[in-house]
């Protein structure tokens, strides 16, 4: 299958989000370029997009925010997973794993009479 | 700078949440202009490129702003919960640290807070609690004024001819009349029982607003004379009496041997027409509509002024109608006009001052434990400087460390207030079970959320009076030099030193006047009961005798002198130890009383206002012996004096000098109206000593005795007084037993010695003694407390001073009188506001005073005395200490 671009569905962009703060403290920049070289480029969000996401995970106590120096030298805004956001992210990450093997089995299944 | 987060910075204000997201936005877009920049492109362009890649950035803003202002709101409210839970709890647990200071602090403000609830409840049920009708604004009191001797008109009660023509002719009123509470006897197989009774007509309900709770009211056919005997029973009794069975209607009882049939049950809490004492029973009012009785005045006559009129209407219409009636009646109407006062100012409008002087002296007590625990409060922050310091070094802001320490005020004013609350519970049923019938609506205290918010509004304005000052000085107390020294001898420690000191001049003075207040109510009492009130009122028992008048068993007031008062006398006096005995219509020191105008035969009168007026008693022999009155000249009234013999009359020295000065009264005439065949003139055949006849602060006014044997209706009320040898309420039973032998269905009632109706007579002044005395005395104990405090607090604070002083050859004696004068130096600086503060304040007493004027140096120089004393003692208590300081041991102390 040739790679295509892949829109971010509803509700999968916490879940990446997560992923990418796993790592440590990163700001919003920092996160889409982290998601975009970990897809290969081949995730198609708008930057814009990404702020609500992170204010609405802020306000449901995933993540934390602080103001600090970026490394251009300049004020930004840098996010860190709170001990809820990383128990989030392991039970997402394993309920999406378990939905995909799910789909892929049905997917491969052929077709008997 | 290292790249990364830095300490956390949380935007508060809206605009700021705004300019935040902005900010991070831009530096995304900023971010992504750099890296075209980087690549060749000239910024402007950068700019544009990065603009179009990053999106929507004004609904991104929108979408943050908001996201981000309702998680601030809610952030906000639990943080302020959360505070508030944790300096609860940080709160009790800090005060359970200290125990001592807490238990006595938490007393401390129940002293003060216990009294000012004991007020309000009274105040509440007497003066706010709405009456217990609808529209009760409307409700005015119509009474008949006459011309007095002196002064203004009086106001008294309406004859029933001229209410019914005010009820037929006036047009902005609807009246109603009721017969003064009198009592009546109750006779079923639990014995006989005295119940209070009152007579109404079919107007008082409506007129009232209100309806039987169960049954019906009276028709109008029922009040007449002669009308059908039933009855309304009041809620309680119905309760008391026949377990508040629904079944009660069309059953009887037997009041004065006479069957009634119940016909209905009063609402609960009415008890029209009396002020406040409860009503048993209402009975129809039943009066001939005689017009030869318009002179006869003994109705209540109450009005609902009508919808769309005011009550000025109704008292110019009634005015008029009362112009006229004098017109047409130049006899009984002479200078009579009427009078309308509202029904709630007629009820408390005597009692208002009174409760507003408690409820003041109440705020004082408040004022001077609120100093106290104040006092208490910084001392103990003393003690907590270096607590607040490390608060402080933690980052808690003056405000947090602020209400950190409000919150403990107000848990300790709280919990003084549920301590109160109890001591208050017991006062108001202390009051009420002993004087509650001299309060009007005093009988039935009802705590409802006027009173729950009034202990709430307490509660915040005690925990500010004496938690505000502790706290903010918490909240700026300098924390590094706190940490350094220890909390010791910090600029903060003097300050707070002078602000105790404050508070007790403040106390010393607030005690001054309460004091104040207190002693001249007390020489009211004393030069009250040192009043000569011209009898012998040791060794004397009175009981009331009400007799069925008019019923079978006594026919005609003849029937009831030959066939029951006489004999029983004779067997009352036969009792050993009893020395005298007799009876009186009205005892003496009763408000009530009976009176009218007459004439001294031989002298012709302009007017009726030129005529003498008197009060007018019914007594039989031995009355005056047994009082010990004496008959100064002519003779007592005798058993001979009856019907059929001479008509005869006794007055009093007062009326004798009044009426004739120069001259003999005994054989002189007097006439009670128009003497003729059946109205013969009456001749004065005594004259006897005069007594004080309503309150003993009034002088006696002229007063005229009639005999048992030639009087009328007053006969089925009279009062039995006995002069016995030893203790007085230990012959009650053998005195009963006589009157039982004589009459089995006699009841008795108001069993008191003469010293207690003596003591009834100022029990609204011995109320107002002791619930003043009360707070006066509270006010000394706090205020003694409150200069001890501050002493004892201060000779801690200087044991090294004083060791110093010691070693350099001071004397203790020195050392101790230099402590006393400071705790005497505060007293006095006190005093001195308290007196001029006491003389303009207790003016307000002088309705009440008797004996004493409101600016009694002797009683402003005792309780000056008395508070100058208290202070070198509770100052002397803590300088004793000194004594017990080792030089050497108290240098060392840092």
């Amino acid at each position: 299958m040739p790679p295509t671009d892949v829109d971010v569905r509803q509700g999968t962009l916490d879940l990446l989000v997560l992923k990418a703060l796993s790592r440590g403290s990163m700001h919003g920049y920092d996160i889409l370029e982290w998601l975009r070289r970990a897809t290969a480029d081949q995730l198609r969000l708008e930057d814009a997009a990404l702020y609500p996401a992170l204010h609405r995970m802020e306000a449901r106590g995933l993540i934390t925010a602080a103001w600090g120096v970026s490394a251009n030298n300049r004020r930004a805004r840098f996010y860190r997973l709170t001990p809820d956001g990383q128990k989030a992210l392991k039970e997402e990450a394993a309920s999406w794993r378990q939905y995909a093997a799910l789909v892929a089995k049905v997917l491969s299944a052929t077709h008997r009479s | 700078m290292t790249p990364g987060p830095s300490r956390p910075e949380k935007p508060t204000k809206p605009s700021d949440v705004r300019r935040d997201v902005d900010d991070e936005l831009e530096f995304h877009v900023e971010t992504l202009a750099d890296k075209h920049e980087r690549l060749g492109v000239p910024r402007e362009e950068a700019r544009r490129l990065a603009a179009t890649e990053f999106g929507n950035r004004q609904d991104a803003t929108e979408a943050c702003v908001d996201i981000d202002q309702t998680r601030l709101e809610h952030e906000r409210r639990s943080a302020w919960v959360d505070h508030l839970v944790r300096d609860v709890a940080y709160g009790v647990r800090r005060l359970r640290q200290s125990p001592t200071f807490t238990l006595i602090t938490i007393l401390t403000l129940a002293l003060g807070i216990g009294p000012m609830i004991a007020i309000f409840s009274l105040l509440n049920s007497v003066l706010l609690r709405p009456l217990p009708f609808p529209d009760a604004s409307r409700l005015v009191v119509v009474r008949e004024t006459f011309p007095l001797p002196h002064g203004s008109p009086g106001l008294g009660s309406v004859s029933y001819p001229n209410y019914l023509d005010w009820k037929a002719q006036n047009s902005t009123l609807d009246l109603s009349a009721a017969g003064y509470p009198t009592n009546a006897n109750l006779q079923d197989a639990s014995g006989p029982e005295r119940l209070a009774i009152a007579a109404i007509d079919s107007s008082v309900l409506p007129t009232l607003g209100i309806q039987p709770a169960l049954g019906r009211n009276f028709l109008p056919g029922e009040c007449r004379a002669n009308g059908p005997a039933v009855v309304i029973v009041s809620d309680a009794f119905w309760r008391r009496r026949f377990n508040a069975d629904a079944a009660v209607l069309s059953r009887t009882l037997v009041l004065d041997d006479v069957a009634q049939t119940i016909v209905g049950v009063m609402p609960p809490d009415v008890t029209y027409p009396s002020r406040g004492a409860a009503i048993d029973v209402w009975r129809p009012l039943q009066v001939p509509a005689d017009p030869s009785t318009r002179g006869s005045h003994f109705l209540f006559v109450l009005g609902r002024v009508k919808p769309g009129q005011t009550a000025e209407h109704a008292a110019a219409d009634l005015k008029h109608i009362a112009a006229r009636l004098e017109q047409l009646y130049p006899g009984p109407q002479e200078k009579r006009g009427v009078a309308l006062t509202s029904y709630a100012e007629y009820l408390v409008g005597r009692t208002r001052p009174q409760l507003f002087v408690l409820m003041g002296a109440a705020g004082f007590v408040l004022l001077i434990a609120a100093a106290n625990a104040a006092s208490l409060l910084l001392a103990r922050a003393g003690m907590r400087e270096r607590d607040v310091a490390v608060l402080a070094a933690l980052g808690a802001s003056r405000a947090r460390i602020a209400q950190q320490f409000l919150v403990e005020s107000l848990l300790l004013s709280a919990a003084g207030a549920a301590v109160g609350l109890i001591l208050a519970g017991f006062a108001v049923r202390g009051v009420v079970a002993l004087v509650g019938g001299t309060l009007p609506r005093g009988t039935i205290i009802h705590d409802d959320w006027r009173v729950i918010a009034f202990i709430g509004g307490t509660i915040v304005v005690t925990t500010l009076l004496f938690g505000i000052v502790p706290a903010l000085r918490a909240g700026r107390s300098n924390a590094q030099q706190s940490l350094r020294d220890g909390g010791r001898g910090s600029t903060g420690g003097r300050e707070r030193t002078s602000f105790r000191h404050a508070l007790v001049v403040a106390q010393f003075a607030l005690s001054l006047v309460l004091l104040a207040g207190a002693g001249l109510l007390m020489r009211t009492l004393v030069a009250l009961l040192s009043t000569n009130t011209g009898m012998s009122t040791a060794h004397v028992l009175t009981m009331r005798l009400p007799v069925p008048l008019g019923s079978p068993r006594y026919p005609t007031p003849t029937d009831v002198v030959a066939r029951f008062y006489e004999p029983m006398l004779a067997g009352v006096r036969a009792i050993p130890g009893v020395e005298r005995a007799g009876l009186i219509n009205l005892l003496p020191l009763q408000e009530s009383g009976s009176n009218g105008n007459f004439d001294v035969v031989g002298r012709t009168y302009a007017s009726v206002a030129e005529q003498p007026f008197a009060e007018f008693r019914v007594v039989s022999p031995g009355y005056f012996a047994a009082l010990r009155i004496p008959v100064m000249h002519g003779r007592d009234v005798a058993g001979s004096d009856v019907a059929t013999s001479q008509p005869v009359v006794l007055i009093n020295d007062v009326a004798a000098g009044q009426l004739f000065p120069h001259e003999a009264a005994v054989g002189r005439e007097l006439a009670f109206g128009a003497v003729g065949p059946t109205n013969p003139p009456v001749t004065i055949v005594g004259v006897v000593g005069s007594v004080r006849q309503a309150r003993i602060e009034s002088a006696p006014a002229a007063e005229l005795y009639f005999p048992t044997g030639q009087a009328g209706r007053v006969l089925a009320n009279m009062s039995l007084v006995v002069r016995v040898a030893g203790d007085p309420i230990a012959m009650t039973r053998a005195i009963e037993t006589a009157i039982r032998t004589v009459d089995r269905f006699q009841p008795v009632f108001g069993v008191f010695t003469m010293a207690d109706v003596v003591d009834q007579s100022i029990a609204d002044r011995e109320l107002y003694f002791g619930l003043l005395g009360a707070f006066a005395a509270i006010a000394l104990i706090l205020a003694m407390a409150g200069i001890y405090g501050v002493i004892a607090y201060s000779v801690t604070q200087r044991t090294k001073e004083f060791g110093i002083r010691l070693a350099l050859g001071s004397d203790l004696g020195q050392v101790q009188r230099m402590v006393v004068w400071e705790g005497g130096r505060l007293a006095l600086v006190g005093l001195a506001i308290g007196v001029p503060a006491a003389y303009l304040l207790s003016g307000v007493l002088s309705a009440v005073l008797y004996g004493v004027t409101a600016a009694d140096p002797l009683t402003f120089a005792t309780v000056a005395g008395l508070l100058a004393l208290v202070s070198l003692v509770a100052s002397y208590l803590p300088a004793r200490r000194v004594m017990r300081v080792d030089p050497i041991v108290a240098m060392r102390a840092e």
